[in-house]
């Protein structure tokens, strides 16, 4: 991507501190993730997560609003 | 089949989504053709629409259907497609959740059941929505959910609203927070309360996390955060630089820092700022 992080590398080796990257994940997760979210649907407000709901012809319109930060997370609908 | 359904086409960063319609795919043995109900826009899509993460220099098959955090129920299940991957029965109109993308099974890393590392699998971000079966991503009617898919029939008390961030932004912080290994009684800290970060704040708290530290600036995402179980903020109004927020993490943690420290912010700049408040042995 070209992106670079600037770091003391001394104060991951002297810490004995790790860095772990993560991209995707086991399906084993997303059997975890639910079974988590079943088990605990009143202890966390789930459904507060997604703050705004757009058509799908609005799409570019939730872009927008989410990048500028007016919506915290846009659904997009389909139909 | 000559039914077709719509679908929000990306042709690149600056160029507006584009509304068409494409054949609605049939199902081979093994696959399901999921309806999707809602699909959400994920951090990860405002990196490409903006153009830091530029698809046409990475050589993506442009164009091509988006989004990959969503939900949906079953139009239509291909031959041999009887039950769920937790062996529950599955029929048309279940409401299910799966994972967007499809390793392979065959390589090194699937062999190793590291399928999250397969370098071949499939996801709509490196199939052209052009390609069949089409409906590759979240932002149009339908989805088609191929072949060595992993797929989960969803409680009737999991509604839509709660589950569409399940397969990418919940899934994918529960992953982090098991590999890192929190153990009962630990510190995690979590940079960032976006829709990862909030997630986070929950997953880290129900596997034993005594202290679930958020630091963001933004009030709605700091009282969500608590309302997910963070149990102290670092508020970034108030400490406004990296060297003001390491020491207030100090000072919540005896001056040890954070046992797991995670990065959900998707800025360079803030990695080292979180190295500095992890504590030695840390991750």
């Amino acid at each position: 991507m070209g992106w670079k992080a600037e770091f003391d590398p001394a104060w991951i080796i002297f810490g004995n501190r790790r860095i772990i990257g993560l991209s995707h994940y086991e399906a084993e997760h997303l059997r975890g993730a639910l079974d988590m979210m079943t088990r605990t649907r009143t202890r966390y407000p789930w459904n507060k997560i997604i703050s705004h709901k757009f058509p799908l012809e609005a799409i570019e319109e939730a872009f927008v609003q989410q990048d500028k930060g007016h919506v915290t997370r846009a659904a997009i609908v389909p139909d | 089949m000559a039914e077709t359904a719509r679908m929000a086409v990306f042709h690149g960063a600056g160029k507006p989504f584009e509304i068409r319609e494409y054949p609605v795919p049939d199902p081979e043995p093994g696959a399901i053709l999921v309806k999707v109900a809602m699909a959400n826009v994920c951090g990860s899509d405002l990196h490409y629409w903006r153009g830091e993460l530029d698809y046409v220099k990475m050589g993506r098959p442009l164009p091509l259907n988006t989004g990959h955090e969503h939900v949906g129920r079953v139009a239509k299940l291909g031959p041999g497609v009887t039950t769920d991957s937790a062996g529950r029965p599955l029929a048309v109109g279940d409401r299910v959740a799966y994972r967007f993308f499809f390793p392979c099974g065959r390589c090194r890393m699937c062999l190793k059941g590291k399928t999250k590392s397969c370098p071949v699998r499939q996801a709509n971000f490196l199939v052209s929505c052009e390609v069949w079966p089409h409906f590759q991503g979240g932002f149009g009617e339908y989805f088609y959910l191929r072949p060595n898919h992993a797929v989960f029939k969803l409680a009737d008390d999991i509604t839509d609203d709660m589950a569409a961030g399940v397969n990418c932004a919940f899934s994918q912080v529960y992953a982090g927070l098991d590999i890192a290994a929190v153990r009962a009684g630990q510190t995690v800290v979590i940079q960032g309360a976006g829709g990862l970060g909030v997630y986070a704040c929950a997953v880290a708290k129900e596997m034993g996390a005594a202290r679930v530290i958020i630091i963001d600036g933004v009030e709605e995402r700091l009282t969500l955060a608590r309302s997910f179980g963070a149990t102290d903020v670092v508020d970034m109004r108030e400490h406004k630089t990296p060297d003001d927020r390491i020491k207030a993490v100090k000072q919540l943690t005896d001056d040890w820092g954070g046992d797991v420290v995670m990065e959900l912010v998707g800025n360079p700049k803030v990695v080292d700022e979180g190295l500095r408040m992890t504590a030695p042995e840390g991750t």
